[in-house]
């Protein structure tokens, strides 16, 4: 793992990142986030935590997997910091250094895993990969009746629709995802 | 004649085909040719990229480089996030050679070159065919509608709307004859994006705008994202449940309602798809 110092030099170095060092704390960010109410420190903070390299703390909150990526907040930084595509580099960051738990890091395996099989969405696959790394059986549950109506307006299918060219999809895609284990 | 490359994206194949039945047959009967990009691929929505950053890109730059590939300079895609992911990875590339050298590494025996040009099917209509040029068949006279553009189909900014406030849905459906509602929560999220993992969030989000459609009078909510479709017609049942009202406001594709106006015919443009039925609206108004 990175040091303390480490963790700034590796978000500036990203795409959409170079720019986290010119945030003046204005918390345009956080009054246009929708989903602040859910966040232990909304994206202002997250930003200052970031220039101070809190790396563990920033990447264990929960707020990066609450981001809906909707844009509200880099539209308005008048800083023109990129705070969306950050949240995303964050997320990425974190599951590649283990902070794994949000449900929605495994929805990012399970979505990546059905991709590298079949190159487009597969939704029943999906699912079937989420439900079985979460095992959240009430989940489950509480989506069979959706399920169902997608079933009676023919918006679900058994059958994937595969890309032509697997041979060199593969290598398009490389490793990413494949782990099913989570730390 | 106007011509695009046509991105569909995963959801038009299945849970959202009415919106890519609809899209094509609009197009058609406007005069607008669409030629799907052959053995296109998903462009990585916001899950893929929490794997591995790269495939941000690499993803999207794939169906780039098909496009061009296959002469294709111009293309258009009706998922607001497929159109984002395909937007900004274009000009990205475009505007840092060094990025576009490691896509290009990344993808065997294929080479972006060229920066293909990203268009919502909505913009391409208002912008390079013409609100002018529609001949309207069959005015939606009395039809109020809530347009709602969500996050991505504005955001991050561009050269095609206003952000904030935009308006070329609402113009739009101006010239087809309906009414636009004034609708606070045009541009406020669903919170599509995280329905599986955090299903709360997005019936918290999407009752906020399902709310306001209600409250602006509108009959109907038009919209151009297979998510956001999800999020406030599938899931409308939760939302009435966490409000303790029925809200009973169909979802309906922006193209849909193009299509009628168009006077195609209702059964062929997939409104039996949609969870909430819109056929009382629609035997109301006449169609």
């Amino acid at each position: 793992m990175a040091e303390m110092t480490g963790f700034l030099d590796e978000i500036l170095a990203t795409r959409g990142g170079e720019r986290v060092l010119q945030c003046y704390q204005c918390g345009t960010c956080s009054g246009s986030c929708p989903v602040l109410a859910e966040m232990d420190y909304g994206p202002r903070r997250i930003m200052h935590m970031i220039s101070m390299g809190q790396e563990e703390e920033v990447l264990s909150s929960p707020d990066i997997w609450y981001c809906v990526s909707c844009y509200s907040c880099a539209n308005r930084c008048p800083r023109d910091i990129e705070v969306t595509d950050v949240m995303a580099t964050l997320r990425s960051t974190a599951v590649k250094k283990g902070y794994t738990k949000d449900p929605e890091a495994k929805l990012g395996r399970a979505f990546a895993n059905t991709i590298r099989q079949h190159g487009r969405s597969f939704e029943v696959e999906l699912m079937i990969r989420f439900y079985a790394s979460t095992l959240d059986v009430l989940g489950l549950l509480g989506m069979t009746p959706l399920a169902l109506k997608m079933l009676s307006k023919g918006k679900l299918s058994f059958v994937p629709k595969n890309i032509k060219d697997t041979r060199t999809w593969r290598k398009v895609f490389g490793t990413a995802g494949r782990r099913e284990e989570v730390a | 004649v106007l011509t695009y490359g046509y991105y569909p994206g995963c959801t038009q194949e299945h849970g959202s085909r009415e919106f890519d039945i609809s899209t094509r047959l609009v197009y058609e009967r406007l005069g607008i040719e669409l030629k799907e990009i052959d053995d296109w691929n998903c462009c990585g929505a916001v899950h893929v990229a929490v794997t591995d950053a790269s495939l941000g890109i690499t993803l999207p730059a794939r169906n780039l480089a098909l496009a061009e590939d296959q002469g294709l300079a111009e293309i258009v895609a009706p998922c607001t996030g497929c159109y984002k992911n395909l937007r900004s990875a274009s000009k990205a590339i475009g505007a840092d050679k060094a990025l576009r050298e490691k896509v290009n590494e990344a993808l065997p025996e294929l080479s972006l070159e060229s920066d293909i040009i990203v268009k919502h099917p909505l913009y391409a209509i208002t912008h390079d065919y013409g609100l002018d040029r529609i001949e309207v068949v069959r005015p939606l006279e009395g039809l109020k509608v809530a347009c709602y553009y969500g996050c991505v189909l504005t955001r991050p900014r561009d050269e095609f709307d206003r952000a904030e406030k935009p308006e070329a849905m609402d113009r739009l459906m101006r010239t087809l004859g309906a009414e636009p509602v004034a609708f606070p929560a045009k541009t406020k999220c669903c919170g599509g994006a995280v329905i599986l993992s955090h299903q709360h969030v997005a019936i918290g989000l999407t009752g906020k705008v399902l709310l306001a459609a209600k409250n602006a009078g509108a009959d109907c909510v038009a919209l151009a994202c297979p998510m956001c479709q999800v999020a406030l017609d599938l899931y409308q049942s939760k939302v009435d449940k966490s409000l303790g009202m029925k809200l009973d406001m169909p979802i309906l594709y922006f193209t849909q309602l193009v299509g009628l106006a168009l006077g195609l015919e209702r059964d062929r443009l997939g409104f039996e798809q949609q969870v909430v039925s819109p056929a009382p609206l629609l035997d109301r108004l006449g169609f």
